[in-house]
């Protein structure tokens, strides 16, 4: 099997194993909804990327479909937004973007690994400090969303009310 | 070729018109349900057109995309958020049946003449039912989950 595919497998694996081990019971909703937002930007962000070819990925899941890789944009990103975003500190604005900075940086490690030693992606364009900035601002963009739906506790709550 | 552009467009316009009838304090839901049908409709979308069941041979982003864009990344979810907007939780079992089934009748209706009639959409080894069957059940999936998330909320808040 193609190193590649390996690399996608234990994606998935790592990725399902570190859902049920760090996700706090009474973040779950947070957590699902946070995947599923980052998942929209994630994949146009990527579709302009490919389309004005400054990346690539050679090899993927469904090549006659798509020319995107599917497990980057719909895990290995929006689950690091995940836990990104359910851990943050409710602090001052220079730790929460010192914070942001972190996590960032732990991705732009994963995503350079993935580029320099598989052909899962490929900078065609491209260099790691784009990547950097890329998702801190996909990042930001969706931080600003998640925290306009969960802010506004006593209309959730007025749902949840109405639903039972 | 005109045609379908000027279909895609329309479908367009209207989808984004759409968006401004979700009443104001319902947009956290008709978000929460947008993002998880799109989830859904673009990966079984993708899916679809990688076992040659459907092909899309007008479409947006055509070099890096196979598959439709505007239907299973923006209209269905579109037309999700403002299903489950106006879901009529409070009348019985029958009348909810019925609401889903008006809102997959609709849109099958709507596809099979553009299925017919243009270059937009291509069944190959498809069948309207099977469009019928699938948005039935992604958009019963898409209201599970709306239950799921709304009815513990309060525990998430603190």
């Amino acid at each position: 099997m193609l190193l590649e595919y390996k690399v996608i497998i234990l994606l998935w694996i790592t990725g399902l194993i570190s859902l049920i081990k760090f996700v706090p019971k009474n973040r779950r909703r947070r957590m699902s909804f946070a995947v599923l937002l980052c998942q929209a930007f994630t994949w146009l962000s990527s579709m302009f990327h490919v389309k004005y070819h400054l990346l690539s990925f050679p090899v993927k899941e469904f090549p006659k479909a798509t020319d995107l890789l599917i497990t980057t944009e719909y895990l290995l990103y929006p689950l690091i937004f995940g836990f990104y975003i359910i851990y943050e500190p409710k602090k001052s604005i220079l730790s929460r973007i010192s914070y942001l900075s972190f996590w960032i940086s732990i991705l732009t490690v994963l995503d350079v690994l993935l580029e320099k030693y598989t052909d899962l992606i490929e900078y065609v364009h491209y260099d790691w400090y784009w990547t950097w900035v890329n998702f801190f601002a996909l990042f930001s963009i969706s931080n600003i969303i998640y925290q306009w739906c969960f802010t506004d506790l006593p209309l959730l709550r007025k749902h949840e009310r109405t639903i039972r | 070729m005109k045609l379908e552009w000027g279909i895609l467009i329309s479908v367009w316009i209207i989808t984004v018109c759409m968006v401004f009838i979700i009443p104001k304090e319902k947009r956290r839901i008709a978000l929460a349900a947008f993002l998880f049908k799109q989830g859904v409709t673009w990966l079984s979308g993708l899916a679809v057109v990688e076992y040659h069941l459907i092909s899309y041979p007008v479409r947006l982003f055509s070099d890096i995309n196979r598959s439709s864009f505007t239907f299973e990344f923006f209209v269905y979810p579109v037309v999700c958020g403002v299903f489950n907007s106006y879901y009529p939780k409070s009348r019985g079992n029958l009348f909810k049946f019925l609401y889903f089934c008006i809102y997959c009748t609709i849109l099958t209706v709507i596809e099979i003449p553009i299925e017919k009639y243009t270059k937009i959409i291509n069944y190959i080894n498809w069948a309207w039912y099977w469009t019928w069957i699938t948005l039935f059940l992604t958009f019963l999936l898409t209201r599970l989950y709306i239950l799921w998330f709304l009815k513990g909320i309060s525990k998430e808040i603190d």
